[in-house]
């Protein structure tokens, strides 16, 4: 067994065997069900009651014809008739009442009416009473000029658009665009975390093995590349062991709890598309740890690591960011250029791959120069931490950090 | 194994850390690398085991530069102390073990033998982040010596002992010597060097200053030394005039007889003044030529 392997091992022993790491991984997603869902639940299912809404001036029978579907979502609607809004803004300040609304002497003619309320209006009681009295107004207004509503509505149906794509095979297929882009965020985010959680542990890592007392006996034994490549793959290794267990168990409880909670299931993937997924996302990974091992190599204390790992976080959102135009348009040469670009490249070219059928060279030069661009910045990592290690206590500039990598 | 130093220089900036330094240390023979704080001995060793490059210069392994595989065959206690804390005793040493290619029964066998040697053994399925300051030194050594390497480099290997841990080290050490291991140690405590040490290289300032076996300097620097044990003032020696380089003690001198004086008008000159214990003409210490070596220089400087 190589020295590399041994000290692969121990890394993945040393991170993996704690009870840290251990009682993380099986809470990890009750933690983050906590975080996400609950709070999503809890606002759901709050019950506030229903709001009352007196409304003046307006016609006993218009509101009789909207108040029972507002009823339905909580708002109670009360006919004030021609009460003066004195009175009304002393009920709304005792609390009695949720708001008012003010109708103009003609409706029809006005197009404009008041909500008063005493908090900053809920948004969604906003466009129930927009939408309700709305379509009665517009209904009424069509009445009054000897149209039939029902038909119009009939007549002015909107049209469907389906659409397929033609594949190279010559088929036509139909996909969800929609799902496209839960997905490609969803990767886009998974990555993103991934990388926040475990290329800062990997750069941290790093920073305590330099600073540590233990390097020199390291180095007596094993060879810098061993070391630090070992210290990337171990961590990596228990880094996707943990992550494999949270989608693992994802997974799991999005068939159990998933439809409990609306939640719609995973839109269905193919095989390829998973295969591209794995490998753009072990690419990405072991990019960004690499490069994170080269910060932690270059940084004097684990803060200094902070300072320095800050422009990397700018590449890993970049994309997300500019993930409308990516698939909006996977074709251009904004899209093509992130997706080889190798910090832009597993998270752009999975996008691309997933809603439009990239030429295959440009996927290999993309995956080509990835590896390329990984096994690049492992060297340099191990080089700039070869040249780090006596040198811990004092702060380094960048030209400083490219003279070593030259020499 | 023999190791070959030639002509090496290393800076650091503005500071000339190592300034061709040259030497031979044989299989056999321990061979002490002495000089005070800041002379250089950690960097020459940093040097040698390829955690740092020289600037100029060749190190070599029986005559070839260092190879990968020749890490197995050397052993290092550096200078700053320190294993992964969070590990049980005997899996850090079984870890490190493996890294110089022992199997693990062997390494076993030699951890268990080692710890009982330096009175650890209650320590082996502890953490090492438990241990004292001396028994992680210990330890340290251990992690040094258990792959029976043919090379030993031990930077500053007596500092923060007690003495009981001292003498058990310093037996371990003569006792690898003896087997004809080859033995690099750098110290800035002289007595310890001349209890232990066939050659020796001093420097200061990165620079040798005195080099060669150890009887073959005190030789050099003549029987002319006198040690005086007494009870009274030291000044009373001072004052005679017969003497230079006088070093005290609490309870007695080391010094050089002035020229053209003699052990004898010394001694009579005392007589009656202080109450003499002991009074014996000798070669001197390292410890004095050390001192007078490197304080030479530095008056020179």
């Amino acid at each position: 067994m190589s020295k590399l392997w041994k000290v692969t091992g121990h890394e993945f022993r040393r991170t993996a065997g704690t009870k840290a790491f251990i009682v993380l991984t099986i809470l990890g997603p009750f933690l983050i069900i906590a975080m996400t869902v609950v709070p999503a639940v809890v606002s759901q299912r709050q019950e506030r009651g229903d709001l009352a809404v007196a409304v003046s001036g307006a016609d006993a029978a218009v509101i009789a014809r909207v108040a029972p579907q507002l009823e339905q979502a909580g708002i109670l609607l009360e006919a004030a008739g021609s009460v003066s809004t004195r009175a009304l803004d002393a009920r709304l300040l005792d609390g009695e009442l949720y708001g008012y609304l003010v109708f103009p002497p003609d409706i029809q003619a006005a197009g404009t009416l008041e909500l008063v309320t005493r908090e900053f209006p809920d948004y969604r009681v906003v466009e129930l009473l927009r939408k309700a009295i709305g379509d009665e107004v517009t209904d009424a207004r069509m009445r009054s000029a000897g149209i039939d509503p029902a038909r119009i509505r009939q007549l002015t149906r909107p049209l469907e658009l389906r659409t397929r794509q033609l594949t190279k095979r010559g088929e036509k297929v139909q996909q969800d665009q929609f799902s496209f882009i839960i997905v490609g965020i969803a990767f886009t985010l998974m990555l993103y975390m991934t990388i926040l959680l475990y290329g800062q542990a990997i750069g941290r890592s790093v920073v305590q093995e330099k600073t540590s007392k233990t390097v020199e006996i390291m180095l007596s034994s094993v060879s810098e590349r061993d070391l630090l490549f070992g210290k990337i793959l171990g961590q990596t290794a228990a880094s996707l062991l943990q992550y494999a267990v949270w989608v693992g168990m994802a997974l799991i409880g999005m068939e159990l709890i998933g439809p409990l909670l609306g939640i719609a299931r995973l839109p269905q993937m193919a095989p390829v598309i998973l295969l591209f997924l794995v490998v753009f996302f072990l690419m990405g990974f072991l990019l960004y740890a690499a490069l994170y091992a080269g910060l932690g190599a270059a940084a004097e204390d684990e803060q200094n690591l902070g300072q320095l790992s800050w422009p990397v976080i700018v590449f890993l959102v970049f994309p997300m960011v500019s993930a409308g135009p990516i698939i909006t348009n996977p074709s251009s040469s904004f899209s093509v250029f992130l997706s080889l670009f190798p910090l832009t490249a597993p998270v752009v070219m999975f996008v691309r791959v997933m809603v439009s059928e990239p030429p295959g060279w440009q996927i290999l030069l993309s995956l080509g120069i990835l590896a390329a661009s990984v096994a690049v910045m492992m060297l340099l990592s191990a080089r700039v931490f070869r040249v780090g290690i006596l040198m811990t206590g004092k702060r380094f500039r960048l030209s400083e950090i490219l003279r070593w990598v030259r020499r | 194994m023999d190791l070959e130093v030639r002509n090496v220089r290393k800076t650091f900036g503005p500071v000339r850390a190592v300034d061709g330094l040259s030497f031979r240390a044989q299989g056999g023979r321990i061979f002490g690398l002495l000089g005070p704080n800041g002379a250089g001995k950690s960097t020459t060793i940093r040097m040698i085991m390829n955690i740092i490059a020289p600037d100029e210069g060749e190190i070599l392994f029986d005559g070839q530069p260092i190879r990968p595989a020749d890490k197995d065959r050397i052993g290092y206690l550096p200078e700053e102390r320190g294993l992964y804390r969070k590990m049980v005793v005997n899996d850090a040493l079984l870890y490190f073990a493996s890294l110089k290619n022992r199997s693990r029964s062997e390494a076993q066998a030699g951890i268990d033998r080692w710890l009982e040697r330096f009175e650890l053994l209650e320590w082996k399925m502890r953490k090492v982040e438990e241990l004292s300051k001396g028994m992680s030194q210990k330890l340290q050594f251990i992690v040094a010596v258990l792959h029976d390497p043919e090379i030993l480099f031990l930077d500053e290997p007596f500092a923060g002992l007690d003495p009981v841990s001292t003498e058990s080290l310093r037996e371990s050490v003569l006792e690898l010597g003896r087997r004809g291991k080859t033995i690099l140690l750098s110290t800035h405590i002289m007595d310890q060097a001349e209890r232990m040490c066939g050659e020796i290289l001093i420097i200061d300032h990165g620079r040798e200053v005195l080099a060669g076996a150890v009887e073959t300097l005190k030789a050099r620097f003549g029987r002319n030394s006198v040690v005086i044990e007494f009870d009274g003032d030291p000044e009373v020696v001072r004052g005679t005039g017969l003497v230079t380089n006088l070093i005290t003690y609490p309870r007695w001198v080391e010094a050089e007889l002035a020229q053209g004086c003699t052990a004898q008008q010394l001694l009579s000159a005392l007589v009656g003044r202080l109450s003499i214990r002991r009074f014996e003409v000798m070669a001197p210490s390292l410890h004095k030529i050390f001192i007078r070596q490197v304080g030479a220089r530095e008056g020179r400087s």
